[in-house]
């Protein structure tokens, strides 16, 4: 795995552009960074910066700032009927949650918030391994 | 599990094809001893076809136990050409059954849900759909505490109908139906089996999800755990 720290940003650019990753000259070290750890995919968080890594989990998903320094952010499951995905929303409210992703997950308006299978509401503040769910309604035919 | 009757609650796009589903696998099991009833007060009519899976024509329960008990030898069938309202859900469902529920009302499913309520031991498995997407509920009553949450519980479209049972609409309102589709019912009666077959199989009742989502146009299946 090579060691991108020591590498320049040109170092980077080139490489980038090797992976066929275009629109990444002049760009910052960050960004180029997250381009090609978006092609490498699994390897992100492990071969810059193992430190950062202590205390992940596999609900993990790495960034690098304009240092190039690897943060990790927890993801949280949020669903609603057949949508699901992982969000990196800890510490945020439900609410807030709901309203960023209203249309893209299709939710209703004033569902009902789920939080590790119990009621909750919109004040809740997500922790790290939280599953959010707002509910759908049920299909009616058959 | 082994001994529990059967109830098939709604003979439409998802119970028609359900019924087939389950009958096989039940006619096979050496060790089930229930009996499988259907109920429903409709009648198979061409408009139905595209989705409901009959051989004749007539009432809905009747004609897919005509069917059926030609294929499947092995399982005393019985059916009953009624809608389940307030006053007769009692007399139809009893304690120690499971319950497959694939009418196509809010307000009937309250009814039978209120009911259950009230027995000791009933399994409900209750599914439902739109034009894509669509759900299975489950719903497990042990000695009279909720295993899983009841179907009004998270739900407020079920707790508070807005719709109407069969018996209460119109006739005109009765011919109109809402457009479905076969593959769409299809996904409710196979993920309903395989729910029923996960509790035939001595799967914890606690491992099941309460409620599973799905949709057909974009193949996501969608388990949710509430308590």
């Amino acid at each position: 795995m090579r060691d991108f720290s020591k590498m320049t940003n040109k170092e980077l650019e080139d490489y980038a552009e090797s992976m066929g990753i275009r629109g990444v000259s002049h760009k910052s070290r960050a960004h180029i960074l997250n381009k090609i750890y978006a092609v490498t995919g699994s390897a992100r968080p492990f071969d810059l910066n193992p430190i950062s890594c202590v205390g992940a989990t596999l609900l993990t998903m790495a960034e690098y700032n304009q240092e190039g320094n690897c943060n990790t952010h927890t993801l949280v499951s949020v669903s609603c009927g057949a949508n699901h995905d992982f969000f990196p929303v800890v510490g945020h409210k439900a609410g807030e949650v709901m309203a960023l992703l209203k249309d893209a997950m299709n939710i209703s308006d004033n569902p009902q918030i789920i939080i590790n299978g119990l009621p909750s509401n919109g004040n809740y503040v997500l922790q790290e391994g939280d599953r959010l769910e707002f509910v759908k309604h049920s299909g009616e035919k058959g | 599990m082994r001994k529990n009757n059967i109830i098939i609650i709604g003979v439409g796009g998802i119970g028609s094809n359900l019924a087939e589903f389950i009958s096989r696998f039940l006619n096979f099991e050496k060790e089930f001893c229930g009996k499988i009833v259907l109920i429903d007060g409709d009648s198979f009519e061409e408009k139905n076809k595209t989705r409901q899976s009959f051989i004749r024509y007539g009432n809905k329960a009747e004609s897919k136990v005509l069917e059926l008990i030609q294929k499947f030898t092995e399982i005393p069938f019985v059916f009953h050409d009624v809608y389940i309202n307030k006053k007769n859900v009692s007399e139809y469902i009893l304690d120690d059954a499971v319950v497959f529920l694939c009418v196509d009302n809010h307000k009937t499913r309250k009814i039978i849900s209120d009911h259950c309520n009230t027995l000791n031991n009933i399994t409900i498995i209750n599914g439902g759909n739109d034009l894509l997407d669509g759900s299975v509920h489950l719903y497990v009553r042990e000695n009279g505490k909720d295993i899983t949450p009841s179907l009004t519980k998270y739900n407020p479209e079920i707790e508070t109908p807005e719709d109407e049972t069969p018996e209460e609409m119109s006739c005109e309102k009765r011919s109109i139906s809402e457009p479905q589709i076969f593959f769409t019912n299809l996904q409710a009666a196979i993920i309903m089996c395989q729910v029923y077959y996960s509790l035939y199989t001595d799967t914890k009742t606690k491992n099941l999800p309460s409620i599973i989502y799905f949709d057909i146009a974009t193949q996501k299946v969608t388990p949710s755990f509430r308590k």
